[in-house]
């Protein structure tokens, strides 16, 4: 995964985490960010995260690739594919 | 060398563990508790040892939380495992969110509201006043938000049948047929008894097929008799567009959600939970 800076829908997934889970300044969300590292994000707040960022983009993800995302980065990606078909 | 059983997960298996004890046969057993998630400060809970660990006959519990996994590496090789899921379903709340307004104190370790909600969140952050919140989150609030609530319960019903296939005891065609006639939850991470007591049966019968001192159990009757409510005292109202998009039978509008020792209905809830917003300063959330 290359760095995202400057990627306007990474840099919106990363306020639509941070408004979902509301971590610490001191965590930073960036590709490489799994939901271990963020205080919150389990299995259960996942479907919360997942309708946020469907709202978000206008758009709906398919079901089979929502739950085997390793990470920020991957979940960005999702969104970007899907955004563009 | 005398074999223990261990059960392992949230809160709830501590529930299992508590009616598992009561199984004739079991009352010379030791039965530890290995929590799948951090404690709160102030809450002692006395883990298993890893020689009671590793003289373990029976694990009970949920797949492994990536926060804290069960060390299975010190598991015995004869060890008998039964998993089963954490009861959890959001679908009656679509808003939920951490609460960043909630205080934690010796008397709430997890906080007084720790079970936020989006537009409360959004409307302290935008500078409402707390009666103008109240205003808008009971009469234009749901036009404004729009929660997809198919999208959230099909999201949902495949986020439990996934989980299901890791394990032993299923337990998600019993929230998705049921979940409308049957009050299942008090929040959406703590199920109510009619679930939990119906879990644990299942949880008994799987165990059955390994140890006998299971397979004697009248489970019905033993369930019956000693299923708990152990999470009833924390119940967060759900909205009356919720219950009536999904037809909750159930959930009357003039409902009474028992909080913190007082009862509120839907309104007073919310009321309530807008006032501590402002009375609290920020802290770490749930």
């Amino acid at each position: 995964m290359t760095n995202d800076d400057g990627d306007e829908t990474f840099h919106k997934l990363v306020t639509v985490i941070a408004q979902t889970f509301r971590p610490d300044a001191s965590t930073a969300i960036g590709p490489a960010t799994t939901s271990t590292d963020i205080l919150g994000w389990n299995s259960l707040s996942h479907t919360i995260l997942i309708m946020n960022v469907e709202e978000a983009f206008g758009i709906e993800l398919p079901f089979d690739e929502i739950a085997g995302l390793a990470n920020v980065g991957d979940l960005a990606a999702l969104v970007r594919r899907v955004r563009a078909t | 060398m005398t074999r223990s059983i261990v059960v392992y997960g949230n809160c709830q298996t501590e529930a299992v563990m508590s009616v598992l004890k009561q199984v004739p046969g079991l009352q010379s057993v030791p039965i530890a508790y290995y929590s799948s998630f951090e404690r709160s400060s102030g809450v002692e809970v006395i883990e298993p040892t890893e020689s009671t660990i590793a003289s373990c006959l029976l694990l009970l519990g949920h797949p492994d939380d990536p926060q804290r996994p069960f060390p299975r590496h010190l598991l015995p090789a004869d060890c008998s495992q039964v998993r089963f899921s954490p009861l959890d379903f959001n679908v009656f709340w679509p808003w939920t969110t951490v609460n960043p307004h909630d205080r934690r104190d010796a008397q709430h370790p997890w906080g007084s509201f720790p079970y936020g909600d989006r537009v409360i969140v959004d409307c302290v952050e935008k500078g409402m006043a707390p009666a103008d919140i109240l205003a808008y989150y009971l009469h234009d609030a749901w036009n404004d938000y729009a929660p997809k609530l198919d999208r959230l319960l099909e999201i949902e019903r495949r986020r439990l049948l996934a989980r299901d296939a890791l394990c032993d005891v299923k337990t998600a065609e019993l929230i998705l047929t049921n979940f409308t006639r049957q009050r299942l939850f008090w929040t959406r991470n703590h199920p109510a008894k009619l679930l939990l007591g119906e879990t644990i049966g299942r949880i008994l019968t799987v165990a059955a097929r390994d140890f006998p001192v299971f397979a004697e159990l009248d489970v019905p009757a033993f369930v019956a008799a000693h299923s708990i409510e152990p999470f009833a005292a924390l119940q967060v109202p759900i909205h009356p567009k919720v219950a009536e998009h999904f037809g909750l039978e159930w959930c009357l509008p003039d409902a009474q959600y028992a909080w913190d020792g007082r009862h509120f209905t839907y309104e007073e809830y919310f009321a309530e939970m807008i006032w501590h917003s402002f009375a609290s300063t920020p802290s770490k959330h749930v």
